[in-house]
């Protein structure tokens, strides 16, 4: 089997990953701030992970990262929790239904009321957001700007240090999903004046699934969604300072994500990104000089995911034809994400989406290209 | 040929009201049996593929495979999932 659908989860995972989980499954239980195991008897993997990701995003203060079971929590505890007297939240027509639903359904009851107004800024036929709407979009009574760094469906990948400029100029908190971007493009939450950064731990990381997190820049304003207990100062019932961990971590899983950050980080964001790359050019050059096939966006997408449509075919057949003839496995329809379909022009049956990773290797994607080559050669004969 | 194995489909998106099943089947399905479950609908049949896929649509359900396959999809929408039975009971109604 040939698997090009890493924008849902990255396969395999690199070496160090399964053992890593593994490890910390068979040995002695590790408990954030609770009894003695972190750091008194081993590495305190916990804390090893926040800095090797706080490397990885340039974050000043590790402690400022909180776990979650990945990004959809994450950008719930963001969406949900942050408070503010203004009453715009911008948000892009590429964002995931993680960021739409908690918008649409979790804030329902306050758009209903009035206090919150959701800005849509939209996007042009390759995903990318345009700009000139989203600054004008940005204004004194914006709380919050969303958006998704590298498109799930079309790769593309947005601007966010401009975007967290403008942000920041209007007073704005500026919220970016790094879902797809994390461990695959430079992420800079102090060059790009994020203010919030909602990750997950399964895809770029190479951790596992059910792992992820949300970073909060000191002094952002956010309710906590979850209370419980934390490990610390327990007599206390309401918290002096919001904390955002509760309950028993995720130890095993968290073991893995470090594991996976690590690796990323010796190997390298550059070296990472130049294969990364080659495997999208070898894509999008291959599919662009298919006939028959029409690609979303006329550029070679700068994250790691490409969709393109056989106009007159279902995207849910090419995908069932990819797995069954071929092997192939990629992932068809709307991707969740609803609103950039209108864009795209793609809203009835969504797209078919190859997604690669550093673990892609090039004869799977020269094979996916032949393999898409065959099939429209194929359908050009009806003619 | 008969239906040996009836495994709900994780691929389809269940939350726009479909659902489907992957049927599993003790040979591998050919073009006369394709043609006979052709009835149930709209027959495609795209012969010139380099393994023939099939696709068979109607109001309420869809049955798509590829010849050669030991196994088909059928999605339909929720409330007609007898379009189930009339399909195994096509698959079963060519040569024992």
């Amino acid at each position: 089997m040939i698997y090009l659908n890493h924008a849902a989860t990255t396969y395999p995972k690199p070496p160090g990953v399964p053992e890593a989980v593994a490890k910390a499954l068979e040995s002695a239980p590790q408990s954030q701030y609770r009894g003695v195991s972190a750091g008194e008897y081993g590495e305190d993997r916990i804390k090893l992970c926040r800095e090797n990701l706080a490397r990885l995003f340039q974050i000043g203060n590790p402690e400022r990262i909180f776990f979650t079971s990945g990004s959809t929590q994450a950008l719930n505890m963001a969406i949900l929790g942050y408070r503010s007297p203004r009453k715009r939240i911008v948000y892009t027509a590429a964002e995931h239904n993680s960021v739409l639903r908690t918008i649409f359904d979790g804030l329902k009851e306050e758009i209903r009321a009035g206090r919150v107004l959701p800005v849509e800024v939209g996007c042009d036929r390759g995903g990318y957001v345009d700009m000139e709407a989203m600054e004008r979009a940005i204004t004194g009574d914006t709380g919050l700007v969303i958006v998704n760094h590298s498109s799930n469906v079309t790769g593309a990948v947005q601007d966010i240090r401009q975007i967290g400029s403008w942000a920041r100029e209007k007073g704005a908190c500026f919220l970016a999903d790094v879902s797809q971007s994390a461990g695959a493009l430079p992420v800079d939450v102090e060059a790009m004046n994020i203010d919030m950064l909602a990750f997950t731990g399964h895809k770029g990381l190479y951790g596992i699934q059910g792992t992820g997190g949300l970073y909060v820049r000191e002094g952002i304003p956010l309710r906590p969604l979850l209370f419980g207990g934390t490990g610390k100062d327990s007599r206390t019932l309401v918290a002096q300072e919001p904390f955002y961990e509760v309950g028993t971590m995720n130890m095993p899983g968290i073991a893995g994500l470090n594991a996976g950050v690590e690796y990323v980080l010796e190997t390298g964001l550059e070296k990472i990104m130049a294969h990364e790359r080659y495997m999208m050019r070898i894509l999008f050059e291959g599919l662009r000089a298919l006939p028959g096939v029409a690609l979303c966006g006329d550029r070679q997408p700068g994250g790691t995911a490409i969709s393109f449509t056989v106009p007159g075919f279902s995207p849910s057949d090419i995908g069932y034809i990819l797995a069954g003839t071929y092997g192939i496995q990629v992932r068809t329809g709307l991707h969740c994400a609803p609103l950039l379909h209108r864009y795209l022009g793609t809203e009835k049956e969504g797209t078919v989406r190859v997604s690669i990773s550093f673990m892609t290797k090039e004869e799977e994607v020269r094979a996916l290209v032949e393999a898409v080559a065959e099939f429209t050669a194929g359908i050009g004969k009806l003619g | 040929m008969k239906v040996t194995d009836r495994r709900e489909s994780i691929e389809l998106c269940t939350e726009s009201g479909w659902q489907a099943y992957d049927l599993i089947l003790d040979g591998q399905m050919d073009r006369d049996t394709i043609f006979r479950l052709g009835k149930l609908g709209d027959l495609t049949y795209l012969e010139m593929l380099k393994q023939p896929f099939y696709r068979i649509e109607q109001n309420y359900y869809m049955i798509k495979g590829l010849e050669g396959a030991d196994r088909l999809r059928v999605a339909m929408l929720t409330g007609h999932e007898e379009i189930l039975v009339r399909v195994e009971a096509a698959i079963c109604g060519g040569p024992k």
